[in-house]
């Protein structure tokens, strides 16, 4: 009895290194990869315990009880041409002639240390053209169930446009399968989509797939929107409008948007509603054209570099921008604090007036010196505005892709004129909030002092971008 | 597909990804998603738009159709998981209570099926659908009265497809297969156009149906078209193939066979592939076949399932792992009673050696009086073995009155041992 229960553990713990497909899938997975050399196909095959079982007695043809390197290998070839003349992939409707590679086959534990089969196997062929349109088909393992994929990624200087097939690998080449039981195997054998000189970007090794925050999500939303590919009625652009509209409204929201900068500025520049209009109009126009000029030098500078050494760059650049507002104001506003007048040194000798407290009350006027400025206001609108929202940039880039240029420029205006509208309604409560704080009776030195805590608030904030961005500068 | 729109998080990844999903389209190319297949894509969209238990329900029925399609039980798997989450969010949700049964079905545990039948109608006794699963848990478990007092309950609330393929089931397993045809028949009428799967499914029953009674030829054209319908059907291929051994058309039966067993491998394909290839003069492929056979329930051990009569069946057909074969049979037979499992336990007995106890299942096999040629087979046999051939020769001229061809090997067996029954001092020489 005791042994059955051993037993029993035992085997659960085995469950868990169990394939965690069914024990008779062959899973398969046609990564395609178009650049500038060529399309390059890496074909994996992983078959599960029953399947690897026949394999691996086919490969074993002297029936020794295993299969040695030889007769692997011997297998492997076999295999690999079967692959490569099933899979079927076709350039302007010209069959495409697919040169393989040295395959390479190996065993995997899979359930209960039983071996599972991989394949892997690189094919490729030259191109003809800098430009056409591609159809994959994959006939291999036909009617066989299991993990079907194809994927299409662009390699350099190569843009992929209209890819019936995702880009994603959530696989890791079939040695990881998600473990939600939800998500079902893909069933994809074939895929089409054009390739033309463009933007280059990267084939890069899928990760994990993020746990996403709401933002996120609403970033995917906007990027859906223009993936949509039906065709544009009155209606759909008209509701395309306002949800970009809202998604800049909650784009706003996200963390370092700028509106933590706005709302201090004008909390301790003592802004004015109108101040805060301007702001909001300078938000709107600086960051749909920060998104249309970081779209064109993408499209240019794309041949050199990747739009995601760019973007960083860009909000070094934004970030250096804030803190410089940060420090000027500081600055001003401490000398301000410390002797109720603009100094000309840099001195602050906070602790001589600790004692000097005087009421301020709330009927006294704002220093003109605090006052907004037009420079200053414009520099914190563009600094705000120029910050790179990538999904802004996608969806404009993605929209020129599918020759929907003038609907991706309308759009981002429209999620530009969301973003501002947020903004400028926190600074509009925030102006009259402080009103509101005005009539309390506050204690002086909080009142003096509250300006230049909000310019401190602006540098940091200008400095928090300017570290995240070095720091993808540097990954 | 919109899930990939989840990895959107960094802008250079987000554009390769952004031109890359920008034709979301489906390519109705060569390999086109099945029925199934559309049905879990479709509903995994809504699940990303409004996770509602309603909407992990027909997930659920999404994963079983896709089980029912390829036979692979991890789909059935997913659709126990879906059916987890729609109660997570609702657990008084009546179509997923509902719906529990028949995921329970799918995966053999067929007492909690009966469990969760038996609540589902408690919640609704006018829904139809219960009596359905009712129907089929009882026939698994082997209480036919209940089965039919379900099925009947199903007839009076909506006659249809569904209460004929139960009425048919009743009909086969009480010795009206002729009977089980027409009810077949009437199901093949109203089935639904848009559901290839399912007509696959009852074309096959009809040939197995044909099969049992030795119409070789309605057998051969129902399988045929069952795998016209849809294409590669797992449940069809091994009674194609079988039928086209039975008519000696081995090089085409193997390679069906060996189509089936690629395509949802199970003991009793190994076990039938093997018998041809050692007919065939090939004992190497036969050893081979067999071997796999062997090997489905190691891996069904190492991944902690089990595999029940089925492979009790395949090891004592061919004396392998007799030990193994007797437990797994009483396993099941603990758990369930119907006819076909205490044949299997019998077959397994009397393989063992324990003849009067395989006297007593293989009685209790036969007590519907099910037209099973195996049924009548195994029974000659262990008559045989227990020294009374008057029986065991009826048991056998039965058999092979019923289905010349019931099982290559088997009817062979048959012959020769009624060969033998007839100078009964070497049969008892040959029994011991």
């Amino acid at each position: 009895m005791r042994s059955a229960l051993v037993a029993a553990f035992l085997l659960s713990a085995t469950v868990a290194a169990a394939h965690p497909l069914g024990n008779f899938t062959t899973n398969r997975l046609a990564h395609v990869t178009v650049g500038a050399g060529g399309l390059d196909v890496r074909y994996v095959v992983d078959l599960a315990e029953l399947p690897a079982y026949r394999a691996l007695a086919e490969m074993d043809a002297d029936r020794s009880g295993a299969a040695d390197d030889a007769e692997r290998a011997a297998w492997a070839a076999r295999a690999a041409s079967d692959v490569a003349r099933n899979l079927r992939v076709a350039v302007d409707g010209a069959p495409l002639a697919l040169r393989a590679g040295t395959p390479h086959a190996e065993t995997v534990p899979g359930a209960g240390g039983l071996p599972t089969l991989r394949l892997e196997l690189d094919l490729a062929a030259p191109l003809a053209s800098s430009r056409g349109s591609v159809d994959v088909d994959d006939g291999n393992f036909a009617g066989l169930p299991g993990w079907h994929q194809v994927i299409v990624t662009a390699g350099d200087r190569v843009a992929i446009e209209g890819s019936s097939a995702t880009g994603v690998d959530r696989t890791n080449g079939l040695r990881s399968y998600p473990q939600d039981l939800l998500a079902a195997p893909p069933q994809v054998r074939a895929a089409r989509f054009s390739y033309r000189p463009g933007v280059a970007s990267a084939a890069r090794a899928p990760e994990q797939m993020p746990s996403r925050s709401g933002a996120e999500r609403f970033g995917d939303r906007l990027t859906a929107l223009i993936a949509d590919r039906r065709p544009l009625s009155a209606g759909v652009v008209a509701s395309a409008l306002l949800v970009a509209l809202v998604l800049g409204a909650f784009h706003a929201l996200t963390p370092g948007h700028g509106k933590t900068i706005v709302g201090a500025y004008l909390v301790g520049a003592r802004g004015t509603w109108r101040h805060a209009v301007f702001l909001g109009l300078v938000v709107t126009a600086t960051h749909t054209l920060g998104v249309y000029v970081l779209g064109l030098a993408t499209l240019v500078a794309s041949a050199w570099v990747l739009p995601d050494r760019l973007l960083p760059w860009m909000s070094a650049v934004s970030g250096l921008l804030v803190v410089a507002v940060g420090t000027s104001l500081l600055r001003s506003r401490l000398e301000t604090a410390v002797h109720g007048h603009a100094h000309d040194h840099g001195h602050h000798h906070h602790h001589h007036h600790r004692d000097g407290a005087h009421d301020h009350g709330h009927s006294h006027a704002p220093p003109a010196d605090l006052a907004p400025t037009v420079r200053n206001l414009l520099a914190l609108g563009v600094s705000g505005g120029i910050l790179p929202c990538p999904s802004a940039l996608v969806v404009m880039l993605g929209a020129i892709a599918l020759g929907r240029t003038a609907f991706g420029l309308v759009l981002i205006l429209a999620f530009s004129t969301g973003l501002a509208a947020v903004l400028t309604t926190i600074g509009l409560a925030l102006v009259y909030a402080r009103g509101f704080f005005d009539r309390l009776p506050i204690d002086g030195r909080i009142a003096r002092y509250m300006p230049v805590a909000s310019a401190a608030v602006i540098s940091l904030a200008g400095l928090a971008i300017l570290v995240e961005a070095l720091a993808q500068i540097g990954a | 597909m919109i899930r990939t729109i989840a990895f959107v998080s960094k802008p250079g990844r987000a554009l390769a990804l952004s031109l890359a999903l920008a034709g979301l389209r489906p390519v109705h190319a060569a390999g086109a998603p099945s029925a199934a297949d559309r049905a879990i894509a479709g509903v995994e969209v809504r699940v990303e738009h409004a996770p509602a238990p309603d909407v992990f329900v027909d997930l659920a029925a999404a994963f079983m159709r896709k089980a029912r399609e390829t036979g692979d039980p991890d789909y059935y798997a997913r659709a126990g998981v879906a059916l987890d989450r729609a109660l997570a969010i609702d657990p008084t949700h009546y179509g997923a209570r509902r719906a529990r049964a028949w995921v329970l079905l799918g995966r053999h545990e067929f007492t909690a099926a009966l469990r969760a039948a038996r609540a589902a109608r408690a919640a609704e006794p006018r829904d139809w659908w219960n009596y359905g699963n009712l129907a089929d848990a009882c026939v698994e478990l082997g209480r036919y009265d209940d089965a039919a007092r379900a099925t009947a309950r199903l007839i009076e609330l909506r006659p249809g497809l569904a209460a004929y393929t139960r009425v048919a089931a009743l009909r086969a397993l009480t010795g009206d297969r002729v009977g089980a045809i027409e009810a077949l028949e009437l199901a093949l009428a109203a089935v639904d156009p848009a559901d290839p799967e399912e007509r696959a499914w009852i074309l096959t029953y009809l040939g197995h149906e044909h099969w049992a009674l030795g119409d070789l030829a309605r057998a051969r054209a129902r399988y045929e078209e069952a795998l016209r319908t849809f294409s590669d059907y797992h449940l069809a291929l091994p009674g194609l193939a079988r039928v086209l051994a039975a008519g000696g058309a081995t090089t085409a039966a193997i390679a069906v066979y060996e189509r089936a067993l690629a395509v949802a491998p199970t003991p009793g394909v190994a076990g039938a592939l093997g018998d041809l290839y050692a007919r065939a003069g090939d004992p190497d492929r036969a050893r081979a076949t067999y071997a796999f056979g062997v090997y489905m329930g190691r891996v069904a051990t190492a991944r902690g399932q089990t595999l029940g009569r089925e492979l009790a069946l395949f090891l004592a057909d061919h004396d392998r792992d007799l030990e193994t074969a007797l437990r797994l049979a009483a396993r099941d037979a603990a758990v369930r009673r119907d006819v076909y499992t205490d044949d299997a336990l019998a077959w397994s007995l009397y393989k063992s050696g324990h003849r009067a106890e395989a006297k007593r299942a293989i009685t209790r096999a036969l007590h519907l009086g099910t037209e099973e040629a195996s049924f009548r087979f195994h029974s000659g046999m262990i008559a045989a073995a227990l020294g009374r051939p008057r029986t065991a020769a009826r048991q056998l001229r039965a058999a092979l009155a019923l289905n010349p061809y019931f099982a290559a090997g088997d009817a062979t067996t048959a012959r020769a041992t009624l060969g033998a029954l007839a100078a009964p001092d070497r049969l008892a020489g040959r029994a011991s």
